[in-house]
């Protein structure tokens, strides 16, 4: 899997966006410079083409870039929040519904705090004509998230019988509202009631990257499991590869982890130094208990969100007086 | 530790960046991308160290926890240093 970034431009303002501290600049891939992204994803053996931004619809040449994807013949996955010019919405629109996913964000929003009837309205208009095209996503940045609603959009506009649901992460050495992991076990029992409300509609949930373990009760693993929810504890660098020619492990590390993209890179060279970039964080994990938890020993849990594990390790400032003597024989620190 | 007693001053060499867990301080060097776990009486020196005691102080808090003479617990601490320093996490500031 790989994110192909298409532009750096969004005009929402969600409070919790991972991508808040890229979202600076007001760049748009060139034509070019996509096909490059394009023979990246063919030679890297991937099966899906997925446009993030930024908003991918802003793209002034956006039809273009999805004829251009469209052309290598596999599954387009666009990253919107929904709110989509006509031109946009009917370049969507025209795509044979098995070839494209549209994962629409429900949460975004330029009035973060506040209800906007007027973008509710215009998201609906957009699922209504996007139909099975459509997959709905949330992202739970409070510990009491009011995710209910998409279930009467889902059925009423005909999209995907899926949702979508995404913690909030933090951008490491950045700020974004983000779901503090104390704040996991109350949104887990609110998740596992969902998966089974969601469930009586036939509506299935699909978990995204960071969640851990220990976030559901047994109980809650149960009605997970009977709601048939798509659980993984999974957060592996997806690739994320930006205007720059840079590749990062996701946003919220985009500062820190991040490796140069070259025009004959390979995906699975690219993930495997990214890996090794941050290996050595990997044996902590969110919590203080997470180096020593038994779902972790077991591989049941990889200690979820690995910008939430780095964001708690401080930098060390030492500074000892010793008496001379006790270092008598120690080599002395390069000036 | 005299008052003609001259100093050295041990600081970490280069970024090093640690946290704390139930069981054990962990502290990843990234410039030779390994991480140290310490545990027992290894954590509580680095945590008097980031707290930035003083060493008089650490013998002390050393001595106690350890329940050993203060020329002992000395002893253990500069066995511990010694470690630390040949993991390259401590060395001595370069004049």
């Amino acid at each position: 899997m790989a994110n192909l970034v298409v532009t750096d431009v969004c005009n929402m303002k969600c409070s919790f966006c991972f991508a808040h501290d890229y979202l600076r600049k007001s760049s748009f891939i060139s034509l070019e410079a996509f096909e490059q992204r394009l023979d990246f994803i063919e030679r890297s053996d991937i099966n899906e083409i997925r446009l993030i931004g930024g908003e991918p619809s802003l793209h002034p040449r956006f039809p273009e870039l999805i004829a251009l994807a469209q052309q290598r013949g596999k599954h387009i996955v666009v990253f919107s929040h929904g709110l989509l010019s006509e031109r946009a919405l009917a370049c969507l629109e025209s795509l044979p519904v098995e070839e494209c996913t549209i994962l629409i964000n429900m949460n975004a929003t330029r009035t973060p705090g506040q209800r906007n009837t007027q973008e509710q309205h215009q998201r609906w208009m957009t699922l209504r004509r996007l139909g099975q095209r459509a997959l709905l996503g949330f992202n739970i940045f409070e510990a009491n998230p009011q995710f209910d609603f998409i279930l009467p959009l889902i059925l009423e506009a005909n999209c995907r019988r899926v949702i979508r649901l995404g913690l909030a992460h933090p951008i490491l050495d950045g700020q974004n509202e983000y779901l503090h992991p104390k704040q996991y076990p109350m949104v887990g029992h609110k998740i596992s009631q969902f998966a089974k409300t969601a469930a009586e509609l036939g509506v299935k949930l699909e978990l995204d990257c960071g969640f851990v373990r220990c976030m559901f009760s047994n109980d809650d693993m149960e009605t997970l499991h009977q709601a048939q929810a798509d659980i993984g504890w999974r957060c592996n660098p997806i690739l994320d590869v930006d205007l720059t020619e840079q590749v990062f492990h996701c946003f919220p590390l985009s500062g820190k982890v991040h490796r140069p993209f070259f025009p004959d890179a390979d995906a699975r060279n690219l993930r495997a130094l990214l890996v090794e970039q941050t290996r050595h964080y990997r044996m902590a994990g969110i919590y203080k208990e997470c180096s020593t938890c038994s779902f972790r020993q077991r591989d049941e849990c990889m200690g979820g969100c690995l910008a939430n594990t780095m964001k708690r390790f401080q930098p060390a400032a030492l500074r000892l007086r010793v008496p001379d003597d006790v270092v008598a024989d120690w080599p002395r620190a390069m000036a | 530790m005299s008052g003609n007693q001259s100093y050295e001053v041990l600081i970490n060499p280069h970024p090093l960046y640690w946290v704390r867990d139930r069981e054990q301080i962990l502290i990843v060097d990234e410039q030779s991308q390994e991480i140290y776990a310490l545990q027992h009486v290894e954590a509580a020196v680095w945590t008097w160290l980031a707290l930035a005691y003083s060493y008089a102080k650490i013998v002390e808090l050393s001595t106690a926890m350890l329940g050993v003479p203060s020329a002992e617990a000395e002893q253990r601490l500069q066995v511990i240093f010694q470690n630390w320093q040949n993991t390259g996490i401590l060395a001595i500031e370069a004049r």
